[in-house]
């Protein structure tokens, strides 16, 4: 057991991450068409599947912390493995969005929206740490190279940008015209800053990285994923937003679901096309890595799956106001490979499992 | 370094357990749902012949009311719900899109918005009795001359005796919709209709 933890790295939040997000593309593709129904509950086994990977994963993450902080300071400052912390206190995030659209089928409303709302303050307590502390790490590091640049740098600015889409959810759910409303949006709203300035300054650091030291090595190849994943976010927080402000009847802070509602609508789309570009790109380079550099079987392989999952639900969001019969083809689409994806993954990872080389420290570096 | 234990045939039996998994769960809880094991239907109410369409800028609207819409989540207590189904008639030439809100306000109860996860739930069934499709999501376009529908559910406070909703869908105006439940004339449980009104809400600058 002490080796499992010891060993037990940052990077197993995004199993949790790319197992609950599939609850949300169901329940979305549900929506589309009375064929599709059924997928609603399709979507809540994955929630409780989630569940239970999400409460096996934090136990050894947590425990790690106490029996060996000595691992958990290396990893921190790592270039590559810190980046993945945020992906538990992310996990807490998923866990309030699925238990807010899901939960009152298991639960009923008033227990799920306010289990949410404990997930959010979890998670984005969490997600504010996280997220200091390996700026910090990073500008304090004084062997960090350009060739440490990679697309998992997103990790900790997109772990931000998850907030606000928990935080409109909750509003749309149930908390709009209550107290906590808010408090709520205040911390949306400053998550949304630091993760969509960050998404910029990154993404700059990441592209020189690409563009002056070449492609990383195979083993980073699924991060090119993640790129897709903060114009994603993004899209699904604004739709949030106009729900949220429906749900604070047509009217929420002074904004109105009339005034804001077009440049929503413009915006998403621009982010969302944005992603779809993205996705082109990855499948490119995915042929690169196949085909010339190589493309081993790793844990980093979950990075194809909750980017991807957002970018879908996304899809499914901006179905519900623009374009809406190539969109839900699309989601229905999408939501299939989504699946498939997920499966490849998980056999690939129980096969890594296999290999032993989860006791081996797998540093990537350029 | 090889890690001792897991056969190739372990790592298939314990990955198809992973992924079949929750289908199996949502496969169960989709039969349960199926059979109405945690649901009752109560019966749709209408307004007993009462020429009560209203329309305004050429959008006509009609609703049915289920009250009293029971719904048991797998591990809670059993709730009731007002059950409305919206349907939208575009009586003009050309098509229109629609982005409704509701908000339900009884005596002593704070507002409330629709419940869209309740609705996702029941609507299968709505539209069973109904049959019509519900329309999802927040904006959605009603071609010329056509119909369209809508679900919104609002959860029903135990001791609830009289609610009305608001139909937002003009910028200039809201249809309030009323409902009291009348001991003296009916059974406990039944809500009769009291009418219908225009109100006009301050929309931040005008």
């Amino acid at each position: 057991m002490r080796l499992i933890v010891k060993h037990f790295g940052p990077e197993w939040g995004a199993a949790v991450m790319g197992t609950a997000a599939i609850s949300i593309t169901m329940q979305l593709a549900s929506e589309v068409a009375r064929p599709f129904s059924a997928l609603l509950y399709v979507g809540l086994g994955y929630y409780l599947l989630a569940t239970v990977f999400f409460i096996v994963v934090l136990v050894p993450w947590t425990l790690r912390f106490f029996w060996y902080p000595e691992e958990v300071r290396k990893d921190l400052a790592h270039p590559i493995r810190g980046n993945f912390f945020p992906t538990v206190p992310i996990s807490f995030i998923l866990a309030g969005t699925g238990t807010n659209k899901l939960g009152p089928f298991l639960f009923g409303p008033t227990i799920a929206y306010h289990l949410g709302v404990v997930f959010f303050f979890v998670g984005a307590a969490g997600i504010f740490i996280f997220g200091v502390l390996l700026v910090r790490a990073q500008f304090l590091n004084k062997d960090i190279r350009v060739g440490h640049a990679n697309f998992a740098w997103f990790i900790p600015p997109v772990s931000h940008l998850v907030i606000p889409v928990l935080g409109a959810c909750s509003m749309d759910v149930y908390w709009a015209d209550k107290a906590l409303a808010p408090v709520l949006f205040m911390v949306s709203m400053v998550a949304l800053g630091v993760g969509l300035l960050n998404f910029v300054f990154v993404g700059a650091a990441v592209w020189h990285r690409y563009t002056y030291r070449g492609v990383p090595p195979g083993r980073m190849a699924p991060t090119m994923m993640i790129a897709i994943a903060p114009t994603a976010i993004l899209v699904v927080f604004l739709m949030k937003f106009a729900q949220a402000i429906e749900a604070g009847h047509g009217s929420l802070f002074g904004l109105t679901l009339p005034a804001t509602f077009p440049i929503i609508r413009f915006a998403s789309c621009v982010l969302w096309g944005f992603s779809v570009w993205w996705l082109v790109i990855t499948a490119l380079f995915l042929g690169h890595y196949v085909t010339q550099v190589g493309h081993p079987k790793t844990f980093a392989w979950w990075a194809y799956t909750f980017p991807f999952e957002v970018f879908v639900v996304a899809t499914g969001l901006l179905s519900q106001v623009v374009a809406p019969l190539f969109l839900r083809a699309s989601l229905e689409v999408l939501n299939g490979m989504v699946v498939v994806v997920w499966v490849v993954v998980v056999f690939g990872t129980l096969g890594w499992l296999r290999s032993g080389e989860y006791f081996a420290a797998a540093h990537a570096e350029e | 370094m090889k890690e001792p234990g897991m056969t190739r045939l372990g790592i298939v039996l314990v990955g198809l357990a992973v992924v079949l998994l929750p289908w199996c769960a949502g496969g169960l809880l989709w039969l349960s749902q199926a059979h109405g094991i945690h649901e009752s239907i109560a019966s749709g109410e209408d307004r007993d012949g009462e020429a009560a369409t209203l329309a305004y800028k050429g959008v006509q609207v009609d609703w049915t009311l289920y009250p009293d819409w029971e719904f048991k989540p797998l591990l809670g207590a059993e709730s009731a719900y007002f059950v409305f189904v919206f349907h939208y008639t575009n009586t003009g030439d050309r098509a229109i899109y629609l982005m409704p809100s509701y908000t339900l306000a009884s005596p002593g109860e704070t507002w409330q918005a629709a419940n869209e996860e309740i609705a996702s739930y029941i609507e299968d069934q709505v539209e069973d009795d109904l049959g019509v499709r519900d329309e999802p999501g927040l904006l959605y376009s009603v071609p010329a001359h056509s119909t369209r529908h809508y679900i919104a559910v609002f959860s029903q406070a135990p001791d609830a005796r009289e609610f009305y909703v608001d139909v937002d869908i003009w910028h200039d105006r809201s249809l309030r919709i009323r409902y009291a439940r009348d001991p003296a004339t009916s059974d406990a449980g039944t809500w009769n209709y009291l009418g219908s009104a225009w109100v006009a809400k301050y929309r931040c600058r005008g």
